[in-house]
């Protein structure tokens, strides 16, 4: 353990309870707190999906000493926003205040973390907000293409299940169970606390140590509640998959390839030929398929990185006229093709201009900062990871990246997921 | 596990049990409060610099020292309010066709190549289109603020505008349209706009798209990208002297037309239109699941902007507490009343009970009394706002002042907040929503009509074409 009254450093700092934290000043007017629990929708238990975001909202409602609604007036009245994110490998809580109002809330993260109310009211409360959650993104009418994905593209691992949850699978879920839960998952010692922004670090410690120190461990047995690390299976061979978006306008089309864990070394190499694909107006798939040959009104190309599995989902909304099989084959052709067609240092330097510059423009707010550092630390189990990405891109050429890409996707099988509109047949995903 | 525990005893306990002397030594307060507030800070207005070139090219610098970056955006006043009738949507077909060619040195340059030397500065070329201008934004090092003004430059002053690029152009904007009407979300802006101002407000259809011709994009453009008529506005680490030069050496050469700007004519100024009586519409769409409701009310033109964003936190805070949803609220000024704009997702199942609790709590909430705390809340949380897109993107925080003709209040923000007194906001608040001046539209499932019209007596059902024009 630091003394409490040393400055803190990149590298998170462990509390006697087991709290990790670590602070980073950003030029500017704002300070930006972010709770991160290691709990996502991979945690949920079978048939509780969405436990660990209805636990965030619980946590985030209310506590001992802050009356549902308080906190978010807290924040109001200092001219604040706060948030909550729930992902498959974590739930956080971040807020942004004006940088003199600090140290108020580090006293109501600390509050909402170490008395969060648990009660059938707030119980309730939170099985509300939840459902509202899970209905919003459900007004898109691709979404179901969007859960196919989801649903299809691993295999065994529970990221399939996705981070929202199901409100139907926790409408009965009774009080007990939820503080069971909380205990086991939420302590704050699965928590990690990020600080950026304006602050003075000495001062910034000791307020750290005064409010989260005190945060009462939890008990030993609530450790021995983990369960055993979900595994994704590997694609044993390339499968198509039709869905019908009957009343959908345009028809749509997503390849979706298994990806390593995000720490996985290889990482900086999958981000520079998604880059060099996807990245920018310019990018690979745009370029061909939107502005040459005019087959896809819409394209996006995505790199789900998690930490122990992910997903490359390259996704087209066919132009009209056309239907979801050729989108998808020319789609396939122009993803494969990185393999083949020589990639030239302008087109390199391009694509990493633009990476340097998003991984760059992270540290330039209180806000980008403090989520950045959280994902991080969640996903890769490393605040440093992104500044190592950079490093990596520099040295990487084409040709590496081409070797790689023929290695991992041209020889990886591949699903398909076509949405004709209309009266497409098929198998319903 | 007791999560009741008080945290202070719980901490005595611990530093006895661990033997530790630096945990209680620290803990000399109760937790049961927050710490005292301290006073709000009173930033400074913003210290822009502002040239003039002899062409009338204004020039704005907003210092950022230190800032690893800058942004430059061009903003011409070609925006959507300036699409003729009948030709909808030549806004935004001219803007999109600045990035599929353009001449520099006399050689062409494709949109593949545009859209390159954009992404090498690092991020992608922006074509953004408001109401009221038309704007091409880029982001560069200090460095390289030469190639993006001189990528701006060849954009507007040497655009090639070909046939074949319209057509390109025009079927993406078809595919965009359809998209528009299938989601309820995308849609919603747009068919509200209709509803509060009537035909008054353009909207674009198949058929005005269609009827697009090269000839209206080359006299669109020459009317509105005029270099009287535009500024060039940088963010970042440069002088006003160093932004002068960049300007004089890439649009030191743009000459002003000598003819008076001739080119199709704006199908009518929404400054001078009057919102439409009130109405209720449900306008059902097959595709997704859930609807959007959208409750809008006029604000009197030549409001502040000031008192108009304080009126909408206040709301805000006060309807979401009341009723519990993800509301979201915005205040759209076109230069006549503001449309004053409140909108929500809902399962179709919640409809009819949250139309009811709205009909009846919009009033109430609107002329709840504006107490001194309410007003400080408020305030705070305007210039909270103003504060957080001033650290994320000051660039186009100016540029939204600057669409609207308000700069002078973006400015000085904070002391414009300051200006406003409770029974100011009191009288704006109470004044909105009375039922015989509130907008409601439903768009999308919200299951059968008839509970819907139960809860908002005169809600009435009707169609795309009505809405939309075909």
């Amino acid at each position: 353990m630091s003394a409490p009254t040393s400055a803190p450093s990149f590298e998170p700092q462990r509390l006697p309870n087991g709290l990790l934290w670590l602070a980073r000043p950003v030029a500017g007017a704002q300070a930006a707190v972010r709770i991160v629990y290691r709990c996502g929708g991979r945690d949920d238990p079978t048939g509780r999906s969405g436990l660990s975001h209805l636990t965030l909202r619980l946590v985030a409602g209310a506590s001992r000493y802050l009356e549902p609604g308080q906190f978010n007036r807290l924040i109001a009245a200092a001219g604040g926003r706060s948030g909550l994110e729930i992902d498959e490998d974590f739930a956080a809580l971040q807020t942004v205040v004006p940088a003199n109002q600090l140290e108020r809330v580090l006293w109501a993260e600390a509050e909402r973390m170490s008395n969060p109310r648990l009660e059938p009211d707030t119980l309730d409360t939170a099985r509300r907000q939840l459902r509202q959650a899970v209905q919003a993104p459900q007004l898109n009418p691709y979404a179901r293409l969007d859960l196919a994905v989801q649903r299809h593209g691993y295999l065994t691992h529970p990221y399939q299940r996705g981070a929202l949850g199901d409100p139907e699978q926790l409408k009965d879920l009774d009080i007990e169970t939820m503080r069971a839960f909380h205990a086991a998952r939420f302590g704050c010692d699965r928590a990690l606390l990020v600080v950026t922004g304006a602050f003075d670090e000495a001062e910034l410690a000791r307020w750290v140590m005064h409010y989260f120190g005190s945060i009462r461990p939890p008990m030993p047995p609530a450790a021995a509640a983990e369960s055993a690390e979900p595994r994704e299976s590997r694609r044993p061979q390339s499968q198509t998959l039709k869905l019908s978006l009957a009343q959908a306008p345009l028809p749509a089309a997503a390849l979706v390839w298994q990806i390593p864990r995000a720490d996985d070394p290889a990482m900086p190499t999958w981000q520079l030929a998604h880059a060099l694909l996807g990245l920018g107006r310019s990018g690979r798939l745009t370029d061909t398929l939107v502005d040459e040959k005019a087959l896809a009104h819409q394209l996006s190309l995505r790199l789900d990185a998690h930490r122990d599995a992910g997903l490359l989902v390259a996704q087209a909304l066919a132009a009209h006229g056309q239907t979801a099989a050729p989108v998808a084959q020319a789609l396939q052709q122009e993803v494969l093709r990185l393999a083949d067609e020589p990639v030239s240092d302008e087109e390199l330097d391009k694509a990493k201009a633009l990476l340097r510059r998003q991984t760059l423009s992270n540290d330039w707010t209180a806000d980008r900062l403090a989520r950045s550092l959280g994902t991080a630390c969640a996903l890769r189990g490393d605040a440093g990871a992104p500044a190592r990405d950079m490093a990596a891109w520099l040295k990487l050429s084409g040709a590496d990246v081409q070797q790689f890409w023929r290695r991992q996707v041209v020889q990886a099988p591949v699903l398909t997921l076509l949405a004709d509109i209309g009266a497409a047949a098929g198998v319903a995903a | 596990m007791n999560v009741d525990l008080n945290r202070r005893g719980l901490m005595v306990g611990a530093a006895i049990a661990t033997g530790s002397a630096a945990w209680p030594a620290l803990a000399q307060d109760g937790f049961d409060r927050p710490p005292e507030a301290p006073p709000a800070a009173a930033p400074p207005p913003l210290p822009i610099e502002q040239a003039k070139l002899p062409n009338g090219l204004r020039i704005i610098v907003l210092p950022r020292p230190g800032a690893a970056r800058t942004s430059v955006r061009l903003i011409g006043e070609g925006g959507w309010l300036r699409d003729p009738g009948g030709k909808e949507g030549l806004a935004e077909v001219a803007l999109s066709m600045l990035a599929q060619g353009a001449k520099r040195d006399g050689e062409e340059m494709e949109s593949a190549d545009i859209a390159y030397a954009g992404d090498l500065l690092g991020l992608p070329l922006r074509l953004e289109l408001t109401p009221a201008t038309a704007e091409i934004a880029l982001e560069a090092l200090p460095d390289q603020c030469d190639d993006a003004v001189n990528l701006l430059a060849d954009l507007t002053q040497r655009p090639l505008l070909a046939f074949e690029a319209l057509e390109h152009i025009r079927s993406r904007a078809v595919d965009a349209l359809v998209l528009r009407r299938a989601d309820a979300l995308l849609l919603a802006p747009w068919a509200a706009r209709r509803q509060f101002r009537g035909r008054a407000q353009p909207v674009q259809t198949s058929a005005s798209l269609k009827r697009l011709r090269r000839e209206d994009v080359l006299g669109f453009h020459r009317q509105y990208w005029r270099p009287e008529r535009a500024v060039l506005l940088f963010a970042g680490d440069l002088s006003l002297q160093a932004a002068r030069g960049l300007a004089e050496d890439f649009m030191g050469g743009w000459r002003v037309p000598k003819l008076p700007p001739a080119g199709p004519t704006p199908a009518l100024a929404l400054s001078t239109a009057t919102p439409m009586p009130a109405t209720a519409q449900f306008l059902p769409l097959p595709q997704g699941q859930g609807c959007r409701l959208i409750v809008q009310t006029p604000v009197p033109r030549g409001t502040p902007p000031a008192l108009r964003e304080l009126a909408r936190t206040l709301m805000h805070q006060r309807i979401a507490a009341r009723l519990p949803w993800p509301w979201e609220s915005e205040m759209e000024s076109l230069g006549g009343a503001s449309s004053w704009r409140l909108s929500v997702t809902l399962p179709a199942a919640a409809v009819p009970e949250q139309l009811a609790r709205l009909k009846e709590q919009l009033p109430l909430l609107a002329a709840e009394a504006v107490t001194p705390d309410d007003l400080a809340l408020a305030q705070a949380l305007a210039q909270g706002d103003w504060e957080f897109q001033l650290a994320e993107a000051p660039d186009a925080l100016l540029a939204q002042a600057l669409a609207a003709g308000e700069l002078d209040d973006a400015l000085q923000w904070p002391q414009r907040l300051r200006a406003v007194s409770a029974p100011v906001l009191q009288l704006l608040m109470a004044s909105s929503w009375r039922e015989g001046r509130t907008h409601l539209l439903l768009l999308g499932d919200a299951g059968p009509p008839e509970p819907a019209q139960r809860a908002w007596p005169g809600l009435a059902l009707t169609t795309m074409r009505a809405v939309i024009g075909e």
